[in-house]
């Protein structure tokens, strides 16, 4: 299976850890290009570092999803590296909480990052990914297939993504770009950590404590299969689970 | 896939083809089960050639009786099963007034029934040691199409057995994952006695440059490669050109 990145410039949002900084490392030593954003612009920085000391070529632009200005900074910077033929939009927060409890501020958050964040950043880089193709692997979550207790707005953010996603999907075929989905259950990052209310915390380390959940590099396995398809292949979606998580 | 064995159902052909093709070239020990005998050893032959062990099994997974027989061969032979691939399928499209109720027994036979026949023979040797079900579905077990709908409803149902026998493996070592193609160059296609659905379908799939079935077994390889923790649950894809 030819998993061959060379010659593709990828963009890679909330590259500062988990899963973006995984799929950054992974796509870079596959010959990609590499485009890293988020907002903490020293850890993105020492990843620029570290992979181009392995030789790979890799920029980091800071940059917040929610900031269209910021965005479109990204895109005349990304250039330096060639036309951006993939993006990943990656960033996301979650943060569980019992609808009950009003964690206003929390929706309003998960909303901006994980659906407006998304669409500000596709529409972003679109005018690249369209002068000659490319893909756009959005990364979902099983709670956009899936609902549970503590997950209602999020599930709800993930849902939008999916459907959204979709839909893009057909549009973009006229425009040689393909679109697809990676929905990963629970995974060895921050994500989790940044639950503020005490009943979805709880929950979530009875759930998943002890369990050999995902490593942020299986995710990236993922992206890497589904962008190096070859140009008649489209991978639309792919979930993917902790082997123990039901 | 050094050392694993698998079990490749529908391999006379197209993705199950394409699917020991590829597994054999990864290392894997592969057992072949179709109807067609000739095909069968044509493909054993190909592939012993690049040095893969394989076993030839004439079997119609309709026969619960053919299927545990090839089960007592495969555990003879092969020692074990790592890896099931339920690939064997029929798609006879017509609309739903046409009453081709004959086609239709045959599609729940092959694509659904034979699928929990096969399954209940090789899982006992797969919980030994752990290994894969790879459960080859449909976009149509996702997207309903008009003069689909009895194939909708065996891919449905694979797609639904599938995901509850998932979550009944969680955590035995068993992985269970569903891979749903659309439209692929196989022989599927040819087999519509509905002449005016064999129209409609070319028609609707015109200028789509088709997925070939090797796409659909890098699939299959990208699900069995995954290391143990981590479950590929669920692949779809499509030609890039596919809308529906």
């Amino acid at each position: 299976m030819n998993l061959d990145l060379s010659g593709r410039v990828a963009v890679i949002t909330g590259a500062s850890s988990g899963i973006g900084a995984a799929t950054a490392r992974r796509l870079a030593e596959h010959g990609a290009a590499v485009v890293l954003l988020a907002r903490r612009g020293d850890r993105i920085q020492s990843l620029q570092q570290e992979l181009a000391d392995a030789g790979h070529s890799a920029l980091a632009i800071e940059a917040d999803v929610t900031d269209a200005a910021s965005l479109n900074r990204a895109v005349v910077g990304a250039r330096e590296l060639g036309r951006v033929d993939l993006l990943v939009n990656n960033a996301g927060v979650m943060l569980l909480s019992r609808f009950d409890e009003a964690h206003v501020a929390e929706w309003k958050q998960m909303i901006d990052v994980n659906v407006t964040g998304v669409l500000l950043t596709t529409n972003a880089f679109l005018d690249d990914l369209t002068d000659g193709g490319g893909d756009i692997v959005n990364i979902s979550s099983v709670a956009g297939r899936m609902t549970a207790p503590n997950t209602s707005v999020y599930n709800a953010t993930k849902w939008g993504v999916v459907g959204w996603s979709d839909a893009l999907r057909q549009e973009l075929i006229a425009k040689d770009v393909r679109v697809g989905l990676i929905e990963p259950g629970a995974v060895e990052t921050e994500l989790a950590g940044h639950i503020t209310s005490e009943v979805a915390r709880q929950r979530f380390h009875e759930r998943f404590d002890g369990m050999a959940i995902l490593q942020a590099g299986d995710i990236a396995d993922a992206v890497l299969y589904m962008a190096s398809r070859p140009p008649h292949a489209a991978v639309n979606e792919i979930l993917v689970r902790p082997a123990k998580q039901p | 896939m050094q050392g694993r064995v698998a079990v490749i159902t529908g391999a006379s052909s197209g993705i199950g083809a394409a699917t020991a093709r590829l597994l054999a070239a990864e290392g894997a020990a592969v057992a072949l089960l179709a109807r067609r005998a000739e095909r069968l050893e044509a493909l054993a032959l190909e592939l012993e050639e690049y040095g893969a062990k394989v076993v030839a099994i004439q079997a119609d997974v309709t026969d619960p009786a053919a299927v545990a027989a090839a089960g007592e061969q495969v555990a003879s032979e092969l020692g074990r099963v790592d890896l099931l691939v339920n690939n064997a399928g029929v798609m006879l499209l017509s609309p739903f007034e046409a009453d081709l109720v004959d086609e239709w027994e045959r599609m729940i036979d092959v694509n659904f029934t034979a699928v929990l026949h096969t399954t209940r023979v090789f899982l006992p040797a797969l919980r030994d040691g752990g290994g894969d079900v790879v459960n080859i579905s449909s976009v149509a077990g996702r997207v309903v199409f008009e003069r689909s709908a009895v194939y909708n409803g065996t891919k449905h149902a694979v797609g639904a057995w599938s995901e509850a026998l998932r979550k009944e493996l969680a955590g035995t070592g068993v992985r269970v994952g569903l891979i749903e193609p659309g439209v692929v160059a196989t022989e599927l296609t040819t087999h519509f006695s509905h002449d005016e659905t064999k129209a409609v379908y070319a028609e609707r799939y015109d200028g789509v440059e088709r997925l070939e079935a090797s796409d659909v077994a890098d699939a299959v390889l990208f699900m069995v490669s995954r290391p143990p923790r981590a479950a590929i649950n669920e692949i779809l894809l499509r030609p890039s050109a596919q809308k529906p």
